[in-house]
């Protein structure tokens, strides 16, 4: 079954320990500036938005690396970055809509959400449930479920 | 079996445990019976009071309690 | 190793900039934060140095754990002499400016000296600069957050900053962090103003690495489980969930301390936070973490749109800081204000203008018993009546003590030489001049021994004597918990990590996370050795700055007028019989010095 990140903002509490994990996971050390997964915070910490790859299915990464250095992992759906073929000449970076490749100065590679090989260590580390590793058929389903329940509450009183 | 019945109201957290403003016992039943039948975790309890008076942790075993008595249980206190 | 081995010297008056290396040996001794800290600040000014003289130093400083994936890994301490009390000042801070800094690649930044013209110093990784601050001098936090973020394009910029009430030098000014963390207490944002330093601004795009990586992970890991154990209270309803608590034991200090309940607590506490009313509002939005924290007891709330202190003011429509227990304290039962709203936008006033919430709440208390008892008047307070109770005064002195505006800046001097102006320094509920948290000495004897001992002034954050004296309330047996407790929450201020931990965390848990973090071996026995020489330290600062034995007590209301009602009823503070307790336990003389033998001991001989 293929899964995909899910990302629930009310339950993000803006912690950061999705970015230190992340960044611990690929560079041993804890390196926010360098994690995949980013939090954005908005209106004085009202909501925190946790943001990372979605791995497109026609990805603009994919189609734009000159080297061919990205392909897709079929089982994950992850498109990963070869770091032998990538030149670092960053037209991925210009090409994705999302910003969620990024230029590494230390390597001069590029980085995106490898979903840790299928075992995402941001989700490991998220203590709210915010970030969530599911069916990526169904990814949705959690929040149908709530919609339900609201009506259900209201056609029961 | 003559019942006693007290008055009850939490703190804080212990809301969780417990919502219940009042609770029947067994007469000579102690405060730590009572707080055991509201299902409040012992180390979650800070102080308990009796009709606004402070009782020990020491002393909840053997005070018994009396019909009428408005037991307090306080949640422990932290920084803040 | 978790420290990164180097600090930053900023000096204002040569506006040079030198990073040196860290010196391991205090490091080892002081942990860091609060600890080493102090000990920079020890070695690089004379203690009788005029708090805002040039040759005062501002130190803002990490800890080991800083940074790192252990829970609640975002505290810093910014630490100096305090103008409001004389002595040392260590105002801790969350948000995400103290891991930021880490990132940069310093453990600790040292200001000394002062700028002719208003600068802030910018750190954008290797590139470091003092930047002119014209533009934002005069503005608020928040404006200044968002301006030097747009000026330098770089969203990613953490900013600590001071008002407009740190600029003009009112005594208990804070820094604000992440617009609503706030290192505030003992006007440590006055002496950032002094030397002309409006702001701090860091992107730090390094990292930090551990001793055991291995092992550090599986430790944090088995310590968040432990955390989350313990603390659900703290998640689910914020610091504020003990107003009720502290209603009900009757240690509530309410209308200056001259009762300890307050009939409007259940208008101000966790609860009330939460409870939706006719309208559909709800003043709490969600909870927030600091950095790092898996707790995440900070608070988010908004003030209702029609609600009379923002009606005609759309800026303050959005969200930011809610209540936490002091907070709601300083604003309602204090000055016996029951408007949860009108409370709320206090709070936001502080953060916007960077003021310590407890120091300004305790000043206004004391003003507003000057005017009950009619030694003030109108004519005095910009025609704004100062009566308990009323909310408008509680928000319009707050927006004047901001901006130092009219009776403001008499609110700014702090309530010790406010109420000598007026003749009643009785009425000041200080110790060392720092207005007292929401914890009365008379319910609570060790808190109380706490507040006169503590070496910033009164504070309730630098002990821990909650469960003893909740069990007990006399004085007896107090000085060996207090004690202990102060050189324990030394430790753990000098950690990195945060206090609200303590709950579920002993000596033990601690260490284990700083062996598997830091060079050196961390032990329980180590920690608390430590924690004793930083207190020991900072009481040697004090000496040295000429406090003495005198300074050790507690305002007469708490020491004579008993508790009108509550658990602790008809009780007075028993200070007199704890501290030659406390004295003795500390291995001081009568007057409250370090003897030889104990400084030896603690290697600060």
């Amino acid at each position: 079954m293929q899964r995909s990140l899910h990302m629930e903002p009310s339950l993000c509490t803006g912690c950061l320990q999705c970015e230190m994990a992340c960044s611990f996971e690929h560079e041993g050390e804890f390196i926010p500036a360098r994690s995949r997964i980013r939090v954005f915070e908005f209106e004085h910490g009202r909501t925190s938005v946790p943001y990372t790859c979605t791995q497109c299915v026609e990805a603009w990464c994919m189609k734009a690396c000159p080297t061919n250095a990205i392909s897709i992992d079929s089982d994950l759906g992850a498109k990963l970055v070869s770091a032998q073929a990538c030149v670092g000449c960053k037209a991925c970076v210009s090409a994705c809509p999302f910003g969620t490749i990024e230029f590494n100065p230390f390597s001069g590679k590029v980085d995106k959400c490898d979903l840790c090989g299928g075992d995402p260590q941001c989700v490991a580390a998220c203590p709210t449930d915010a970030i969530t590793y599911v069916d990526a058929g169904a990814s949705g389903v959690g929040r149908m479920a709530s919609a339900a329940q609201q009506i259900n509450q209201e056609t029961a009183s | 079996m003559t019942l006693v019945r007290i008055g009850i109201r939490v703190t804080g957290h212990l809301i969780d445990f417990c919502s219940v403003e009042a609770l029947e016992l067994a007469d000579g039943a102690s405060i730590s019976d009572a707080i055991d039948l509201l299902g409040i975790p012992v180390e979650q309890v800070g102080l308990v009071s009796i009709d606004g008076q402070a009782v020990s942790r020491a002393k909840r075993d053997q005070t018994r309690l009396v019909d009428g008595n408005e037991m307090v249980v306080m949640a422990p206190l932290t920084g803040g | 190793m978790s420290w990164q081995g180097k600090i930053l010297r900023v000096n204002l008056t040569t506006h040079e900039i030198t990073p040196e290396a860290l010196n391991m040996e205090w490091a080892k001794d002081y942990i860091g934060e609060r600890g080493l800290g102090t000990k920079y600040l020890w070695e690089n000014m004379d203690p009788k140095a005029d708090a805002m003289a040039p040759d005062n130093v501002l130190i803002f400083a990490t800890g080991p754990l800083t940074g790192t994936n252990a829970s609640t890994s975002g505290r810093y301490a910014v630490i100096t002499k305090s103008p409001l009390t004389g002595a040392i000042a260590c105002s801790n801070s969350g948000g995400k400016f103290g891991a930021e800094l880490k990132y940069a690649g310093f453990d600790l930044l040292l200001v000394e000296g002062r700028s002719e013209n208003p600068v802030y110093l910018l750190i954008e990784g290797d590139e470091i600069s003092l930047a002119p601050a014209e533009k934002i001098w005069g503005k608020t936090v928040w404006e200044t957050d968002e301006w030097i973020k747009k000026q330098h394009h770089n969203p990613m910029l953490k900013i600590a900053t001071i008002g407009i009430a740190g600029e003009r030098g009112a005594r208990y000014a804070s820094v604000v962090n992440d617009l609503h963390r706030a290192a505030g207490r003992s006007g440590v944002g006055t002496v950032m103003g002094s030397k002309n330093l409006k702001a701090v601004a860091v992107r730090g795009t390094g990292g930090v690495r551990v001793k055991d990586p291995k092992r550090f992970m599986t430790v944090t890991q088995e310590m968040k489980n432990l955390l989350a154990e313990h603390t659900g209270g703290l998640t689910k309803y914020g610091t504020n969930a003990m107003m009720d608590t502290m209603q009900e034991f009757g240690g509530l200090p309410t209308r200056n301390f001259q009762e300890v309940q307050f009939e409007g607590a259940d208008k101000v506490d966790a609860k009330a936070m939460m409870k939706t009313d006719d309208t559909g509002h709800t003043n709490l939005l969600t909870n927030k973490a600091c950095f790092g924290c898996t707790i995440a007891c900070g608070r988010i709330a908004h003030i209702r749109q029609d609600h009379f202190t923002i009606q005609n003011r759309k800026e303050y429509w959005h969200a930011s800081g809610g209540l936490e227990y002091e907070t709601a304290f300083a604003f309602g039962p204090v000055i016996g204000v029951d408007d949860i709203d009108a409370c709320t936008f206090a709070g936001y006033l502080m953060n916007e203008h960077g003021i310590d919430p407890i120091s300004f709440g305790v000043t206004l208390a004391a003003a507003m018993e000057l005017f009950e008892m009619g030694v003030i008047t109108t004519e005095d307070t910009d025609g704004v009546p100062l009566n308990f109770g009323n909310a408008e005064a509680l928000t319009v002195m707050a927006e004047k003590t901001g901006k130092q505006e009219g009776f403001g800046v008499m609110l700014g001097l702090g309530s010790r030489l406010m109420c000598e102006k007026y003749g009643h320094p009785e009425l000041s509920m200080t110790v060392k001049g720092q207005e007292f948290a929401g914890y009365d000495s008379r319910a609570l004897q060790g808190m109380g021994l706490g507040y006169a001992t503590g070496n910033r002034g009164a504070c309730h954050l630098k002990h821990d004597t909650f469960e003893v004296d909740m069990d007990d309330q006399t004085g007896d047996g107090k000085a060996d918990p207090c004690k202990t407790s102060q050189d324990w929450t030394a430790a753990v201020d000098s950690s990195g990590l945060c206090m609200f931990t303590m709950g579920a965390w002993g000596a033990p848990e601690f260490a284990a996370q700083l062996d598997a973090d830091s060079e050196g071996d961390w032990t329980a026995e180590r920690l608390m050795e430590s924690g004793e020489r930083i207190w020991n330290l900072e009481r040697m600062f004090n000496l040295a700055a000429g406090l003495t034995k005198a300074d050790d007590t507690l305002p007469e209301r708490l020491l004579k007028d008993p508790a009108p009602s509550g658990t602790a009823k008809g009780k007075v503070n028993e200070l007199d019989k704890m501290l030659p307790e406390y004295y003795d336990l500390r291995g001081w003389s009568e007057d409250g010095v370090p003897t030889d033998d104990t400084l030896g001991r603690l290697g600060l001989g």
